[in-house]
Order: structure tokens, then sequence, then C-alpha cells
């Protein structure tokens, strides 16, 4: 079964045209890796399916109902409920800065999620746990090493309990010592069968965890496989270079 | 000796006139920051029109000199035709009007420029999450947004209870007046001299408690 479906996406910035006729499906449970070198579309395509950026045609369809149906948006309270089932990690975090750890996980769920506090508390205390995080319950952001931000960042998204979670370049502003941790969170989300696409530079992490490898380059799609495709034998040229550059 | 002999006889009289300064820079500070807020979230607004009228009012008020606005508005606008009955208002009404217009000019600039310094990431994290508008303002951008308007709050506040000597030139009788009323009538003077006391005492109290409040919203982040 396919949690998403998208159908020839085209998407321009002023006379730039950044996704040019795209579509692909993410099933139910897999992990989609989109790579390609920057400028490539593959942020701004993570972004469409969440709806922080609007596509100008095609189609977007989330369990089966559309998001946008040939370029035509639905009506707010649709679009709020598909995109309620996403959750979404940025490459900066987003940490609200002016709460605890804590109240960072809890706000949203509060005012969205109609649960008792009591089943929030209690979510709250797993997913710390589960990240690695239940001592820095009360800590600011601003004192968190930047991979527990983003481990802090994730557990946040499930909070919410999405059915997929998006993934821009969660690791590229990390130090590399400190992309192991957070790269072991998504790893231990994927062996869960988490619905996951992540956007990433990360080639072998890319390779062990991920079932699907998309490849795009210049707002298309130009590749797509298992990770044993992709990597060890990929077809098209560019696909090639680019994984020669990217293991230089 | 005699100075001080002089500093007790005159501080009743120039004490009257601080009373006139504090109620001058309260009323201000209460009511421009709100609508100084409110105008900052109506140039914000989708709605084009609102937009341009509010920009062109912070043009007017922060491209005159609060001198002349006073002045105006005590002087002129009561001879306007029609509306002039309407706007005549005694001297601290006017005084009233003149610093809330112009202070909300002002301190609608400083809020546009705590709103421009909360990152678009937090937005997009509040809207992914689900969170409306409204909460997303709420909870979320303007404590941020307030943070980093705190310290320009506190240095246009500081500058306000300065500014209140202004409302000399419509003989408001706040502590300039007084000073200068002492002065003349005494033939000495020292009543400035007390004047400039009386004001930084006012500055000294507002700069403690402003550090304080820093320190507050500081703390919540480390």
């Amino acid at each position: 079964m396919n949690i998403i479906e998208a159908k020839n996406i085209k998407k321009s910035f002023g006379e730039q045209e950044v996704l040019k006729d795209i579509s692909f499906q993410i099933g139910l449970g897999e992990v989609v890796a989109l790579i390609g070198s920057s400028g490539s579309g593959k942020s701004t395509l993570l972004r469409c399916l969440i709806d922080l950026e609007k596509i100008d045609r095609g189609t977007i369809l989330m369990e089966g109902k559309p998001l946008v149906e040939n370029g035509q948006y639905s009506d707010k309270k649709a679009i709020r409920e598909l995109t309620a089932k996403m959750g979404m990690v940025f490459q900066q975090f987003n940490l609200f800065p002016n709460m605890s750890v804590k109240e960072n996980l809890m706000l949203a769920p509060r005012l969205v999620k109609k649960e008792s506090e009591a089943v929030l508390e209690d979510r709250c205390q797993r997913l710390l746990q589960k990240v690695g995080l239940a001592p820095k319950a009360n800590a600011f952001p601003a004192l968190l090493s930047g991979g527990e931000q983003q481990r802090v960042a994730i557990a946040r998204a499930l909070m919410m309990e999405p059915e997929i979670l998006l993934f821009d370049e969660p690791t590229s502003s990390l130090d590399p010592e400190l992309t192991g941790e957070v790269l072991q969170v998504i790893k231990q989300l994927a062996d869960e069968h988490m619905t996951m696409v992540l956007v990433t530079h990360e080639m072998g992490f890319a390779k062990e965890a991920a079932h699907r490898v998309i490849f795009m380059d210049q707002g298309r799609i130009e590749e797509e496989g298992t990770p044993e495709q992709i990597f060890n034998h990929p077809q098209k040229e560019r696909t090639r270079l680019f994984l020669i550059s990217s293991y230089k | 000796m005699e100075l001080l002999n002089y500093f007790i006889k005159v501080i009743p009289f120039m004490l009257s006139g601080m009373k006139t300064t504090l109620a001058l820079g309260v009323v201000t500070i209460l009511f421009s920051l709100p609508l100084g807020f409110l105008t900052t979230m109506g140039i914000r607004s989708r709605f084009k029109p609102l937009s341009w009228l509010l920009e062109s009012y912070i043009y007017v008020m922060r491209g005159t000199p609060l001198m002349l606005q006073l002045m105006f508005l005590y002087y002129s606008l009561p001879y306007a035709p029609l509306i002039g009955k309407l706007f005549t208002m005694n001297r601290f009404m006017a005084a009233s009007v003149a610093f809330i217009l112009n202070y909300a000019a002002y301190f609608a600039e400083i809020f546009r420029g705590g709103f421009l310094a909360v990152p678009k990431g937090q937005y997009e994290a509040c809207q992914v999450l689900g969170l409306n508008r409204w909460q997303t303002m709420i909870r979320v951008i303007m404590p941020q947004m307030f943070r980093v308007a705190l310290p320009s709050i506190s240095n246009e506040t500081i500058t306000l209870v300065k500014d209140t000597a202004l409302a000399y030139v419509i003989a408001l009788p706040e502590i300039m007046h007084a000073a200068k009323a002492a002065v003349s009538r005494d033939a000495v003077p020292t009543p400035y001299l007390f004047a400039a006391a009386l004001y930084l005492l006012m500055t000294f109290v507002l700069t403690l408690i402003f550090k304080k409040l820093e320190q507050r919203y500081r703390l919540q982040e480390k």
C-alpha cells in the first residue's frame, strides 16, 4: 500500500524550474533516501510533501486522499488533516529556544491533540528515553550539543505520532563526530518499520538503512532502485559521476 | 547650607512637576506599547491598504519632530475647520496623545525588528507540528520576538522620560516647567540642577528595572 503518491509534480521559483515532472510512491514502512547534489531539488520536493512549499502542477496523494490534485490544492482543513499525519525533522533542528526540552515535546500535542496530560507525559518520557535524552528533559536547547538537539527534534516530531517522518538533511549541520548518534536513532526507527523519507548526503547511511534510493539531478528523478542497484550498479552516467564525486 | 535650605524650600514644587512627568510617562508606555504592537501586526497583515496606511503613519511620526507634533496637536488642531472642536484638549491630554502616537511608531519599528530576528525555521516547525497561526504567534514567536526587542524597548523608555521635557512647549507643568518657573521667580540657577537630579533618579530606577527584566529572560535560555 502506498502512503504517498506523487504524480507529475512541477514547481518553479520565479523563472527557475526546480522540479520538472516528478513522480514517485512511498510504501507503508518503507525507508527512502533522496540523494543528489545541492540544487537538484530534493529538499524542495520533501518540503512540498508537507506543504511548506506549494507545487505549480501535479498531484500529491496521502493515503489516497489528495493534498493537491492536478495543481488544485484541497481546502485548508483537508490539508491540515493530511499533513498532520506527517512529521518533519529539519537540518537546523528548529527547536523552540524559549522552552525546555520537555516543553518542546509537549507544546504541539497539548495544543493540537486532544489527549490527556498523563498520556502525553508518559509518551514524552518514553520518547526521550528512546533518543537517550531522558536526563535532559528540563534543559534548554542552547545548552545541548547539535546531536542532542537533533535527537530532541526527532522526539518532538514523534510526539505527534506521525505515520511518516520526513528528514531534511538531518545531519548536515552537525560535526562529524555527532552524526552517528542521530543516524543511530533514525536506524532504530527504520527497524521499527517507521515510514521515512530522508534527504541525505550520508551515502554510507543511505546504503545501510534505506530500502530504496532515489537519485535526483537538476529537478528530475534520474534513477531509482535498491541501494544495491544504485550504489553498486548505477545505470546512468550522471548517477555514476555523482557517486564518484561524493565518495571523494 | 544655603543650597540645602533652598532645596527643601523648592522641592515640593519640583516634585509636583515630577508627578506630571511620571503621569505622562506612564500613560505613554501603557498605551504606546500595545498600540505599537498592533501597528506592527497591521503592517505584517496581508491586507495591503492597512499596511500602507500604517507605514505612512510611522513615516510621519518618525519624520517630524516630536516638539512640532506637540505644538500641532495643542495649538493648531483646535483651529481645523469642522473637526477642530473635537480635538480641543487640555495640556495633559494633548501631550499624552502626541507622546502615545509618536512612541507607538518607534515601538512598532522595534517590534518589527524583533519579528525579523525570529528565524523562518521557527514558523516552519510550528506549521509541521500542526499549530495554527494564533498558537504559533502567542506561544513560539512572540516570546522570542519580545526577548530580542527588550533592550531597545528599555532604551526607548529611558529616552521617553527625558523627552517628556518637550511638553514644556505647550506649558505642561512638568519638571522642566517647574524648574524654569523657580529659576525665574527666585533668580537662582540651581533648580535646573535639581531637575537634572530628578531625571537621573527616574532613569536610574528604569535602568534597574529593565536590567532585571533582561536577566530574567536571559536566564530562561541558559
